[in-house]
């Protein structure tokens, strides 16, 4: 099996550093052109790698997930392909300090969006008191007033997070986005691991990489504790929008993984306030959804009326507290790229403490100054829609025509409030295999975060890269792949 | 626990594999016989190949390899082999949380297989090993199925779906065979009778319990009411029974037409059935695809599509 | 005053539906000026009822029907008790703009002050409003404005029912100049919430009385506007009959707009079409209430909802399968 690292014969070459790095921040490399030393051991095994070896694992790789099925579907001219999302062989390593800065930091931040969930479909508190406007938050489609002064088990709205990181120049890991509605990717989190374990068996074992296979039984408990406690067995399912939806494939692994039915809405029926599946012996009470589906189209009869996704009725049922909805409905409002911008004021106002993980600097252009700073600098500023996602609506200064930058100022005059800007951040890179060679490429860190009764950061992450060269675009749907990520359980691994 | 919505998806991909299967064969046995010049059985296995109200059927006249194609290859043909591999795979995605991943796989890779546009040239080259090669793929993902699944409910609804689509083809087949006057009685010939054999994938099997001397009484004898060989319409009734018996519920509802009582009508029927009664034109065979439709209407009826109001919670 | 309500709801679908979930915004009031003396609800077919309070504080009724069926018969009767609302005096001083511009009044009433689905400005609008001189009341104190808009709108617009539906944007009404009492509500809360006077839509019942002019549809449900001035608290205006809303008003239930209380909205299984009629009776009773007689009229009014899901894809998609 260790093919790869017997292979001693004709290396990638053992001369550092195997690339020269702009300004960006290297996870491997330090500016000086020094390795880091948690990549030693890993730095090692790649200057022996054979090239043509190396392309054939690639090979066999993603012919495994497309054999898997690990694909999303692309529709195009009425045609459905699938495709798999490229996966990168080498691990991203994280150093044990590094990744606690990150657990305390994620689990700060998420209790302080809960405390900010539960206020604002309450009391409102943190509106009264003016720290963030009130139409930022009364006036934004993702705040769901059917929400307000519905129970919510342990005040805990956002049950299953995947925030996005990016590091900045000097190294500092910052919050770029809070993705606290239905995140995915974490079944590229495991399936990368599955396969960085077979390409570098000696080098897992000796590095003590902190496992991420308990996400799913570590999800089905955080799932049962949000049921009521005379419900001691509770039936949880998870809801897929069904097998046309992108992250098809996700919603039946972690059905498969934590042994609980996937279902579709059509699979639900609401009877007497409780929520019912049809099982072909006849309806089966459900305690606890794991949705994978937007709020809009969860219930038909209290949002979407269009939806045929959902099940009419559902949201009755769990404000009468008949069945949980994970995560809860509304909680779009903390992860609105507008009232990103007040996460550090909401982690002082709740928590009374600085934001360990800083957010990146954000311009509201809702506000007539800052748009004017906007519009000014352009060329220097990511401006993204705050409604879109998935790197959609999004203009990246620096990288955009003349023409494209003032094709976009005027939809930002047009409605400034649908937009925000922050500063290009030229996210770090780690080592990629690209056609053969090894190169930097920009990433991002996508951490899986799960809370029920307590919060439980993931020691792992999906990383996500820009495969083209220089592109700061992770997004899949912009030609963005993955790898895995390697949190250390010590700081200084035995070679 | 099984979900209705589950439970019909196994359903239709036992059906679907069962029908990708026997129209392969069907194909293979068709491209051999034309190259033999035995017309009978080319339009043997071409009017088996079509159901009986099947209207989009390619017709491609006098080109043996190029309507094989299309029946194999032609995606936008409904009842082509390629066709009901997309409708299994697709249906097996939908309940990709039910069936083991070493099925799953098997299924997948088949279909990445026929989907690709290797899959053309494939054919072209070597039609026979081609269709060879699915028929195997397909008797792997039965086979990794059998072996790697639990026995238990989906299990069953997976070999329903089998063995309802199986009673139905074999019928079909027997029925252009002795039923259809237009082919002046092609079993008289005995190539004839062994290509038919073939289609049914029965020709060893019956060798071994007739010698090479080949009977139209003793061949619809065979692939009617043999207790043994897993293609004969009595084997695949009897299967289903044991499926429907095995799912009843536990309290049984006052209904005359639940699934497994038709079943265990029907496989009386087959048991106490005699072969004049067999020749007696084609009532027999007509019996069975009419049982069957009813069988699958209260499969239906019972475990998908039953109406709500009697399975409320008390 | 003590007043007897029947409001009875029958939904008639061409075909049998199934699987029917509906919500219910029919139970009057309680509030300092309303006391809810006895409130009962049926549903036919049979359907245990279940409820709660929305956003706004209004009661919710709600239910499912999982059988086919093709009459769907919700009938509610209420007994209420209404009292005479505070005298509103002629005009208020020109400081009232300035309280309504604090920002107590805009964070308590953000809800009611925003454009909101009916009640969103069109184009229509603005040119009604200058065809009106609408505009220009705004320079008298609110109360003078709203009570004078109350009347142009009574003036400008036909009360006819029948030209527009419940669920139509404000255009229609004011492209054909008539409309019913959705439409004059909406219309005035538009231009209200344009003004900084925050708004809302209340849904009821009129004790109509056609000899002090009433105009609205005594056989059918009521809608109105509640306006917030600072120094009088929520008065209530009908623009529909151009009054004061006073004790023949009775409330049921308040929101933005027609869309946050309907009387009764839900989705079923099905795909065909819906009929609704709607009958409604107010009475005066005494003190010791005896249940009045009621004559059930099929006239068509208010409400629509049962809107259609796409059929059930379980059942269709199969049969497609073989």
């Amino acid at each position: 099996m260790d093919t790869v690292e017997a292979d001693q014969t004709r290396g990638l070459g053992a001369v550092a550093p195997f690339y020269a790095h702009d300004r960006a921040y290297d996870d491997m490399f330090a500016s000086d052109g020094s390795l880091r030393p948690h990549y030693a051991a890993l730095h090692a095994r790649m200057s022996t790698l054979g090239a043509a070896e190396l392309a054939e694992r690639q090979r066999t790789l993603e012919q495994s997930f497309l054999l898997q099925g690990i694909t999303f579907t692309v529709y195009a001219a009425g045609d459905a392909t699938e495709r798999i999302i490229p996966t990168d062989l080498f691990p991203r390593i994280i150093a044990a300090e590094e990744w606690a800065r990150i657990e305390v930091g994620l689990t700060q931040r998420l209790r302080a969006l809960n405390a900010f969930l539960a206020d604002i479909y309450g009391d409102q508190k943190i509106l009264a008191d003016g720290v963030i406007p009130r139409d930022l938050i009364l006036g934004a489609p993702s705040y769901r007033r059917e929400m307000h002064g519905v129970y919510v088990p342990h005040g805990s709205y956002v049950n299953v997070s995947g925030a996005d990181l990016i590091r900045g120049e000097d190294g500092t890991f910052f919050v770029l986005e809070d993705n606290l509605r239905v995140p995915s990717g974490v079944s590229y989190m495991l399936a990368n691991r599955d396969a960085a374990k077979r390409t570098f068996p000696g080098t897992f074992r000796s590095a003590r990489v902190r496992p991420v296979e308990r996400y799913p039984d570590l999800l089905l408990t955080t799932l049962k504790s949000l049921a009521p406690e005379w419900r001691p067995d509770p039936q949880v399912v998870v809801l897929t929008p069904g097998v046309y939806n992108s992250a098809y494939y996700e919603h039946a692994y972690l059905a498969r993984l934590m042994g609980a039915p996937l279902v579709e809405g059509r699979d639900l029926v609401v009877h007497n306030n409780m929520v019912y599946m049809r099982t072909i012996t006849g309806l089966r009470r459900v305690d606890v959804i794991y949705r994978r589906v937007d709020d809009d189209f969860i219930d038909p009869l209290t949002f979407r009326r269009d939806s045929g996704l959902g099940a009419a009725g559902l949201f009755n049922a769990y404000r009468a507290g008949n069945v949980v909805i994970a995560n809860a409905p509304g909680t779009g409002i903390a992860d609105d790229k507008a009232v990103y911008a007040y996460v550090p004021d909401i982690v002082h106002y709740y928590l009374g403490e600085d934001p360990i993980l800083p957010n990146v600097k954000t311009h509201l252009c809702r506000e007539p100054a800052q748009l004017d700073h906007v519009l000014a600098n352009l060329d220097t500023l990511v401006v993204k829609a705050v409604g879109a996602s998935g790197g959609y609506g999004m203009l990246i200064g620096p990288h955009a025509s003349v023409a494209e930058r003032e094709a976009f100022a005027e939809r930002l005059r047009s409605d400034p409030a649908n937009y925000i800007a922050q500063p290009t951040i030229n996210l770090s890179t780690a080592p990629c295999l690209v056609d053969g060679q090894i190169e930097p490429r920009h990433v991002d860190l996508r951490p899986f975060v799960l809370c029920g009764g307590t919060i439980t950061v993931v020691p792992g992450a999906l990383t996500r890269v820009a495969l083209r060269r220089g592109s700061l675009v992770v997004n899949s749907s912009q030609g963005g792949g993955s790898k895995d990520t390697w949190v250390l359980s010590e700081s200084d691994p035995a070679p | 626990m099984m979900l209705a919505r589950v439970a019909d998806s196994l359903y239709w991909i036992g059906r679907y594999i069962e029908r990708a299967e026997h129209h392969s064969r069907l194909c293979d046995v068709m491209l051999t016989s034309a190259l033999d010049q035995n017309d009978v059985a080319v339009a043997v296995a071409r009017r088996a190949a079509s159901a009986p109200d099947d209207d989009g059927a390619p017709e491609r006249p006098g080109d043996g390899v190029g309507s094989a194609r299309d029946l194999v290859l032609d995606r936008g043909y409904k009842g082509s082999v390629v066709s009901s591999l997309s409708r299994a795979r697709e249906n097996a995605r939908q309940v990709r949380d039910q069936i083991t991943t070493e099925s799953w796989e098997r299924l997948n890779l088949l279909y990445l297989r026929v989907i690709s546009a290797d899959a053309e040239r494939a054919f072209a080259r070597d039609p026979p090993a081609f269709l060879g090669g699915i028929i195997a793929d397909l008797h792997l993902f039965k086979g990794a199925a059998d072996a790697t699944m639990s026995h238990g409910q989906g299990w069953r609804f997976l070999l329903l779906g089998t063995h309802l689509e199986r009673a139905q083809l074999i019928a079909r087949l027997l029925d252009v065979c002795f039923g259809d006057e237009s082919l002046d009685a092609p079993l008289r010939d005995p190539m004839t009778q062994m290509s038919v054999l073939r289609m049914a994938c029965a020709l060893e099997p019956y060798l071994r319990a007739y010698t090479a001397e080949i009977e139209p009484r003793t061949l619809l004898d065979f692939l009617l009411f043999d207790e043994e060989f897993p293609r004969s319409i009595r084997f695949s009734i009897e299967r289903m029974k044991d499926c429907l018996t095995n799912l009843a519920r536990p309290a049984p509802l006052d209904n005359p037409s639940r699934p497994e009582r038709l079943a265990a009508r029907l496989s009386g029927r087959l048991q106490y059935a005699d072969m004049d009664e067999a020749l007696a034109h084609d009532a027999l065979l007509t019996l069975v695809v009419q049982e069957c439709a009813s069988i699958h209407d209260a499969i239906y009826e019972t475990f998908v599509s039953y109406p709500l109001e009697e399975r409320l919670p008390a | 005053m003590f007043f007897d309500i029947r409001h009875q709801a029958e939904y008639r679908y061409d075909a049998p539906i199934r699987e029917s979930v509906m919500e219910l915004w029919v139970q009057p009031q309680q509030s300092e000026r309303q006391r809810l003396a006895r409130f009962a609800l049926e549903i036919e077919p049979a359907a245990q009822l279940f409820s709660y309070a929305d956003f706004f504080g209004n009661a919710v009724y709600h239910f499912d029907v999982p059988q086919p069926h093709e009459r769907l018969a919700i009938q509610s009767s209420a007994t209420v008790e209404t009292r005479p609302p505070t005298e509103v005096p002629d005009s208020l001083g020109a400081g009232e703009w300035g309280a309504l511009r604090g920002e107590g009044v805009a964070g308590r009433f953000y809800d009611f002050l925003c454009p909101h689905g009916f009640t969103a400005p069109t184009e229509t609008l603005e040119r009604f409003m200058v065809g009106n001189g609408l505009a220009s009341l705004a320079r008298a104190d609110p109360l003078t404005a709203v009570r004078a808009l109350s009347k142009r709108l009574y003036r400008a617009l036909e009360y006819e029912p029948g030209v527009t539906r419940a669920d139509s944007p404000i255009d229609h009404a004011l492209e054909a100049g008539r409309g019913v009492c959705q439409d004059f509500a909406h219309i005035m809360i538009a231009i209200c919430r344009g003004w900084g006077v925050p708004a809302r839509y209340v849904s009821g019942y009129l004790f109509c009385d056609p000899s002090v002019g009433d105009r609205s549809n005594p056989e059918a449900t009521h809608a109105w506007v509640d306006v917030f001035l600072p120094s009088l608290g929520w008065v209530g205006f009908d623009p529909t009959n151009d009054i004061v809303a006073g004790e023949r008003h009775i409330v049921v239930a308040s929101g933005r707009d027609y869309g946050d209380v309907p009387p009764s909205r839900g989705v079923y299984k099905g795909d065909v079409e819906s009929e609704l009629a709607v009958a409604v009776s107010v009475r005066k009773a005494g003190a010791a209430t005896v249940e009045p007689q009621f004559m059930r009229s099929a006239r068509p009014a208010v409400s629509s909802s049962g809107r259609r899901l796409p059929s059930s894809a379980a059942l269709d998609q199969r049969l497609q399968q073989q």
